[in-house]
Formats: structure tokens, C-alpha cells, sequence
């Protein structure tokens, strides 16, 4: 492709039949597609658009990342909160129901170190977890997560990756009340962190591994209205000029991206 | 029946009266040839300026009621980089391509039309002078007849392919715009570009745009982009190409009926990557219901 830039193969636009959609806290739902041949070639770092409407309003599709892709029963999963209007009507559908789908967008991860740490605060576990898929055992995954209310959002994910480590803020369940008395230092080219959550949890990863921001990686998310890298408003400032999260990549080194200023 | 849905701007052939509007087509194969040009009939490059633009910061999308408020701030690579990585694409187009050009000062207007001109396969240049994004640019030049004029005919002293000149419509006259820009020599018109709206972040309290403005597109500005294509279709003998919130086959009927000649198309792509041809498989109904069988005998048929 060469200085044509990239947008993603394959991409295009179907109607999907939603297997389920469970609620998972108060905000969080994780919600399943039939989909074949999509949970054959999903990838971890792909993202699914899902439209919550197939009319005019709301016009646009929500950006998930794939959660999960089952090729024996043939379905991909998004993890997703109710934040605004299409995420409310997201969270009313019923399974059975059929939704607008424009998969697959985002760029597949890197491999990653040959040990890999997979942090993520809260719903952003959805963009971790297909990866910890394709690692398997080479890779460690520690889950924050408020606690009291998120139950059976911990025992989903402890149901996909049992060796999964569960922190919540109150302590009231999991492993403790605090991730970073458990994640490894200092990290190293053999031993990377990738991570994503809330911007508050980026910049607690950043202060903890301060010397080592090389090796430490935040994968991001943007608002996006194509998902093809047509329209540029998902751009991300880097040292290495302005990359589009959904066709270039979601994934950043630390010490090339300022999150204060994009 | 065959029904032909072919269109024309000016000597501009078109397979299909659907063009994807400036911004939202990749830079890609993929989208540059084979099944996702299927109901595409040309090609509007992204902004092209003489030097590279970084874009705006902050938010850059804002989804609204049927639309979405967009502040891009017309980040490219400036024209010499769209020669170097883009030149083999556009001249291995299936479609026609048309280069859509930033009116910024005119020196600077003027060369990146210079460079462009090298490049095979440009089938028209599309002169941008009502992007609401950029400081004292693209918003100044299209608001009057005098500097509207003025921006044409600089790029008219240039440019000897087929010249195309996109409104704004915050003109409060676009009749008398029209007329001024046909004056200079323009080939066609565009009408119109995003129509300048704002939001509020209620969570924030604050604008949610760094700029506060961005532009509205979307099926929420078509009735507002049709009533344009109006007042422009009936001041000028030059064709009218509609734009704004284009969705569907009907609105895009609905535009050549009121005097346009073919479509821009751009947020209908964000809501379905194969809208070009899911229109085009539409238009027959629309053709025949008038009792036509091309689609050039319905432009303006609202009129008569």
C-alpha cells in the first residue's frame, strides 16, 4: 500500500442478528452477534461498528472494539456502556433483533513483547480481551474495576480467562483494592504493558512506570463517523505525525503521544 | 425497460449522478477501484492546500439529530505530498476524479492549481471556497459576490480543465453568488457545503469544539441544501450539482427535480459504505414515475 495509506480490507456493511445483549452493571452490556465468518478472521484490535438505528437518527455507528470472537458457535461479541443516546437504544435490544453492523474496522494489535501485560480499567476491557485470547498464557490480564455492581462483570470475564486478576476500588471483592501493588516492574523490551481505560487510568500507568514509557502502550479510542479513514476525525497528535485510530492503529507508546493534547 | 442513470456536469460523464463529497473518500485501493465504487460516479478528493495542514485539535465530531457536526480543519498533506502518494491512484481511477482545492490566499490558491494541473486523470478541480473551518479562509471568500467572483477568477486564470466552484451556504444571497461565479468562467457549481452549527457539552457546560463552530451535514440540512440548489438552479445556465444530507434514492431525485445535474454525497457513507449504490438502485422508480427513461430528462423537471 505504500503511501496510500491504509484502510481496512474486507471492510463492508451487514445486518446482523444480536444473540445477546447482556447487562452487565447498571452501564455495561456485552453484546453478541451471529456472524460465521467474522469470528473466523476477527482479530484483536478489529473494531465493530454497531448503528443503533438503520434510519436517519442517530445516523452514525458506535466504534466497539471485538470483545470476543467464537468460531465454533460462530459469533464476535462488543463489551459497551451506555454513555448517550445510541448506547441507551443499544442496551433496549433484545436478542433475536436484528442490528446494522460495518465490520471489521481497526487495524489488528502487534504481536506484542514475548511476555505481555494487559491492563485495563472498567469497560475497557473490551479492547484487551481478544488478545489475551490470541497470547493466551504469554499474557498476564489485571482488570480495575469500582466494585459492588460490577459481580457479573467480573464473572464474565473470569468465565472467558480464569486466570484473569480481578482489582476493585472498594475492595469488596477481587484481589484487592489496587492493581498496581500487583503489576510487574520495570517493564522492558521482553515485557510490555498495553492498556486502556479512562483517562485517569492512562495517567496513573504513565506515573507508575515513569522510567519506561518505551515500553508501556494505551490504546485509544476516538469518536469516528466512518470507520474507513475517509473522514479524519479520529485523528491522534503523535511524535511521528497524526495517525487515524481506526484504519492506522489504536495502539500508542506512551512517550509518543501527549493524552492532554489530542 | 432500460433505464439510464448516467449522468453529466458540463463535458464531466458520469456513470452515476452519485459523488462522493470531499472528505469522507480514503486514500486506498480498495475504495479507489473494484465493488465499493459500485454507484459511485466520481470521486471528490479530500482538501488539497499548498502547504500540509495539521487539522484542527480537540473534538472533531459531534453527533447531532439526523447529522453530525464535523471539525476537521482541513488537514492535508498539502499538495506536493498528494502528488507523490496520490498521483498513481487518481490515474488509475475507474471514475472520474475531482480535486478539491482549498481558496486561500490567491498566490497560494493559484500555485496548488499549477501543480495539480500536472496530474493525469484530474477530471475537474473543485474549488473549496465556503469551508467553515479554517481561520479567514474558505468562510470569507464565498460570503459575497465580490470575493467570490474574485476567488473564481483567480482560479479560472489557471486552471483550463473543467472548474467547479462548492458555495457555502452561509451567503446570505447564493442566487446573486451563483451568478457572480458563473460570471468568472466557473464550469459548475457545488451547493453547498456544511452549514455552520455548534454544541454544547452538557456534561462540560463548555462548547464542545475548540473553535465552538463546526459544520452541520447530514439528512438534518437537506430540505436547507435542496432549497439552494433552488434559488442557484434557477439564476444560472451552468449545471448544479446538490449537496447536503443526500441519503437516499429520493432525496437525490428530489435534488434533480429542483435543477440539479448530479449529487454530492457524503455523510450517507458514514451510515452505509455502499450508498452510492444502494441510491442508484432507487432512481429508476423515480425516473419512470415522471414518465422519463433517463435520468438527465428529470434535472429541473420540478420547475416547469
Amino acid at each position: 500500500m505504500g503511501g496510500y495509506g491504509s484502510a481496512p480490507r474486507a471492510l463492508n456493511d451487514s445486518v446482523l442478528t444480536v444473540a445477546e445483549n447482556i447487562k452487565l452493571t447498571e452501564k455495561i452490556f456485552w453484546m453478541s452477534f451471529d456472524a460465521p465468518e467474522l469470528a473466523v478472521s476477527a482479530r484483536a484490535g478489529n473494531c465493530v461498528f454497531v448503528y443503533p438505528s438503520c434510519g436517519n437518527d442517530p445516523m452514525l455507528g458506535r466504534p466497539f472494539a471485538a470483545a470476543d470472537a467464537d468460531p465454533a458457535v460462530g459469533r464476535i461479541s462488543v463489551c459497551y456502556m451506555v454513555v448517550g443516546r445510541g448506547t441507551a437504544m443499544l442496551s433496549a435490544v433484545k436478542p433475536g433483533e436484528r442490528l446494522k453492523v460495518r465490520a471489521f474496522t481497526g487495524k489488528p494489535y502487534p504481536e506484542g513483547a514475548k511476555e505481555l501485560i494487559l491492563a485495563a480499567g472498567g469497560v475497557g476491557a473490551g479492547a484487551v480481551l481478544l488478545k489475551k485470547k490470541e497470547r493466551g498464557k504469554s499474557a498476564k490480564l489485571f482488570i480495575g474495576i469500582p466494585g459492588r455492581g460490577y459481580e457479573a462483570f467480573a464473572e464474565k470475564i473470569l468465565s472467558l480467562y480464569p486466570d484473569a486478576q480481578i482489582y476493585t476500588d472498594d475492595g469488596s471483592f477481587g484481589r484487592g483494592n489496587s492493581m498496581f501493588a500487583a503489576l510487574p516492574r520495570p517493564l522492558s523490551a521482553e515485557k510490555e504493558l498495553w492498556c486502556c481505560g479512562p483517562l485517569g487510568f492512562f495517567d496513573a500507568m504513565r506515573r507508575f512506570y515513569e522510567s519506561t514509557p518505551e515500553h508501556l502502550y494505551y490504546i485509544l479510542e476516538k469518536r469516528m463517523a466512518c470507520g474507513f479513514g475517509g473522514c479524519m476525525g479520529c485523528v491522534v497528535e503523535t511524535s511521528g505525525g497524526p495517525k487515524r485510530v481506526c484504519v492506522d492503529r489504536a495502539i500508542f507508546r506512551a512517550d509518543e503521544v501527549d493524552l492532554h493534547d489530542n | 425497460m432500460t433505464i439510464d442513470i448516467s449522468a453529466k456536469v458540463g463535458t464531466v460523464e458520469l456513470k452515476s449522478p452519485v459523488i462522493a463529497a470531499s472528505g469522507v473518500w480514503p486514500y486506498s485501493e480498495e475504495f479507489w477501484s473494484g465493488e465499493k465504487l459500485d454507484g459511485v460516479g466520481a470521486i471528490c478528493t479530500k482538501a488539497i492546500s499548498l502547504a500540509p495542514r495539521r487539522g484542527n485539535r480537540g473534538i472533531r465530531l459531534w453527533e447531532t439529530q439526523a447529522g453530525v457536526l464535523n471539525s476537521i480543519g482541513l488537514q492535508n498533506t498539502g499538495v506536493k505530498k498528494f502528488i507523490e502518494n496520490y498521483s498513481e491512484l487518481v490515474k488509475n481511477c475507474p471514475v472520474p476524479v475531482i480535486a478539491n482545492v482549498v481558496m486561500e490566499a490567491v498566490w497560494d490558491t493559484q500555485e496548488t492549481l499549477r501543480m495539480l494541473d500536472g496530474v493525469e486523470g484530474i477530471a475537474a478541480a473543485e474549488l473549496n471556497i465556503s469551508c467553515p473551518n479554517a481561520d479567514g479562509d474558505g468562510m470569507a471568500w464565498g460570503m459575497t459576490c465580490a470575493s467570490a467572483a474574485k476567488a473564481a477568477a483567480a482560479a479560472r486564470k489557471i486552471w483550463n480543465r473543467p472548474l467547479w466552484v462548492k458555495m457555502t451556504p452561509q451567503t446570505p444571497d447564493p442566487a446573486a453568488v451563483a451568478r457572480a461565479v458563473e460570471a468568472e468562467g466557473a464550469d459548475a457549481l457545488v451547493c453547498s457545503n456544511t452549514w455552520l452549527g455548534a454544541a454544547i457539552d452538557m456534561a462540560s457546560g463548555k462548547p464542545v469544539f475548540d473553535r465552538v463552530v463546526a459544520g452541520l451535514s447530514g439528512p438534518a440540512v437537506f430540505p436547507l441544501a435542496l432549497r439552494v440548489v433552488w434559488q442557484a438552479a434557477g439564476a444560472v445556465k451552468i449545471p448544479v450539482i446538490g449537496c447536503g444530507g443526500v441519503r437516499s434514492a429520493s432525496d437525490c431525485a428530489g435534488m434533480m427535480l429542483a435543477g440539479a445535474s448530479a449529487v454530492e454525497a457524503g455523510s450517507a457513507f458514514f451510515a452505509d459504505v455502499n450508498a452510492g449504490k444502494a441510491i442508484c438502485a432507487g432512481l429508476p422508480e423515480y425516473i419512470t414515475r415522471y414518465g422519463k427513461k433517463r435520468l438527465s430528462d428529470i434535472v429541473g423537471l420540478a420547475r416547469e
